[in-house]
């Protein structure tokens, strides 16, 4: 089985309320595109988080660390803490900075953040995971997020702007022009 | 707290100008009817933000009734009849200027100093009422007074760690002002980050020359260099840009019962006005007059 968190593209550790806004943006994606296989890998990746808490029971992929993932999970950061702070500085793997990282991120240290997430990003250049989390950041550093966020009203998702307004118009007036009626006299 | 979260008005539909307004007014209100009109002068928009969003999640509705202004009778007023949250606030802001006006009078250039030794008095006996009134905001932000200048004595203790103390203080202001609800502490540590971020680096040149404290000063000493000056401003702005996208997402969570559109204002439009104007000053053409283009 494939990691569920991979799936759903969220960090390990993500709260309740990234997942379900990760698992709605996904879905929707999905089906707007019809890609069903990938919805239905989605939506048991999605079970699969939810039966098991975001917080526990689950056991992650090649991690040295379930514990500690647990304790940030369950948001008991100093715990966290106190666990890695008590890592043999020579056991200190990549994977050991991410967490690091993890911690600093959950208590608003962001700068402290992101030089342990791009430490952990170059000793595993290969890690999903990590690679997530320094694109995640340095998106938002370039200020990348101004864009992706639709305000409410003007996004285009909304069905009502004026240009949306005219063209049903247009198409209501050629409507009645065939039943000999006319609502827009210039058209 | 320096008026930089602010709305951007032109962004702004009239109503919610109104209402926006109407908070800013109960907020004058309350700090006049608790402290007297000097209270009045301690106004700012950093905490009509505070009590904004304290409002905006309280209770099932808000009601605005029009008075008269009290400091103004020519101008009639919209006031919020709600009394707990802008009281709240009105306190906060006490507790702060007190707080902010013995830091001048440690540190600054001798006008200010002597300018603030005049307010003092003033102030104090103001501060001597809010901590009766909310001992909890007292507690909260002497303690993170005293964090500070802790910090302050450090070598180099990094943006993080010296934005934490005032960050803290906001998260737990913010869940405080709605007894204890958990999910405001990030929104009010990301705000309050945010504001300690664009007061340093708003700063900068100003501490350099008295030899204040600022986090940013070990790292950019040779600030009147020109090539030092660009590298500081695509720090700051990659620094502000973080917390803000932070601020964003953690407010997107919060279910805001009323005043969304206000505070989206706020959040987005009026927080990027205050960073591009703190950046710009660091970039190789600093607008001096107010101006805009249209294309």
């Amino acid at each position: 089985m494939v990691d569920p968190y991979i799936v759903l593209g969220v960090p390990r550790g993500a709260s309740q309320e990234r997942i379900d806004e990760a698992y709605k943006q996904k879905s929707r994606e999905y089906r707007e595109s019809g890609k069903f296989d990938k919805l239905d890998e989605l939506n048991d990746a999605y079970d699969s988080i939810i039966m098991n808490g975001p917080s526990g029971g689950y056991t992650y992929f090649g991690t040295d660390f379930s514990d500690i993932r647990d304790k940030i999970a369950a948001g008991r950061l100093e715990d966290a803490q106190l666990l890695l702070d008590g890592v043999p500085v020579s056991s200190r793997n990549a994977e050991w900075y991410y967490l690091r990282g993890m911690i600093y991120d959950r208590k608003g240290w962001l700068e402290e953040a992101r030089s342990h997430y791009s430490r952990a990003h170059s000793m595993d250049p290969s890690n999903y995971e990590y690679r997530e989390a320094c694109e995640r950041i340095n998106n938002a550093r370039s200020g990348g997020y101004k864009t992706r966020e639709s305000k409410a009203g003007t996004g285009s998702g909304c069905s009502c702007g004026a240009c949306e307004i005219l063209e049903a118009l247009i198409c209501a007036d050629c409507c009645c022009e065939s039943m000999g009626c006319d609502i827009i006299k210039c058209i | 707290m320096l008026g930089y979260v602010r709305a951007r008005k032109s962004e702004m539909k009239y109503g919610d100008y109104e209402i926006y307004k109407g908070i800013y007014c109960s907020l004058c209100n309350a700090l006049g009817k608790n402290y007297g009109a000097p209270g009045r002068l301690l106004l700012n928009y950093d905490y009509t933000f505070a009590a904004l969003i304290l409002l905006a999640l309280g209770g099932n509705s808000c009601t605005f009734t029009q008075k008269r202004c009290p400091f103004n009778p020519a101008l009639k007023c919209f006031f919020c009849e709600k009394k707990a949250e802008t009281d709240f606030c009105a306190h906060a802001i006490v507790i702060t200027a007190y707080y902010k006006l013995k830091d001048n009078i440690r540190d600054e250039r001798p006008g200010k100093k002597l300018l603030s030794l005049l307010a003092l008095p003033f102030v104090s006996l103001m501060h001597r009422k809010a901590k009766r009134l909310a001992p909890e905001v007292e507690e909260i932000i002497s303690g993170a007074m005293a964090k500070q200048a802790e910090i302050e004595k450090e070598e180099n203790p990094g943006i993080d760690r010296s934005a934490d103390p005032s960050a803290d203080a906001l998260g737990k202001l913010f869940s405080a002002g709605t007894g204890g609800d958990e999910t405001l502490y990030r929104p009010g540590y990301m705000t309050g980050r945010l504001i300690y971020i664009l007061d340093a680096a708003d700063d900068l040149e100003k501490d350099l020359k008295n030899g204040s404290f600022n986090p940013f000063a070990r790292k950019y000493k040779d600030i009147k260099d020109p090539e030092v000056r660009r590298q500081f401003a695509d720090e700051a702005e990659m620094l502000l840009n973080h917390t803000h996208s932070d601020i964003i997402e953690c407010f997107g969570i919060l279910k805001l019962k009323r005043f969304d559109s206000i505070a989206e204002n706020i959040i987005y439009d009026g927080l990027e006005t205050s960073m591009k104007t703190v950046v710009s000053k660091y970039r190789e053409t600093p607008e001096k007059k107010k101006s805009f283009t249209v294309e």
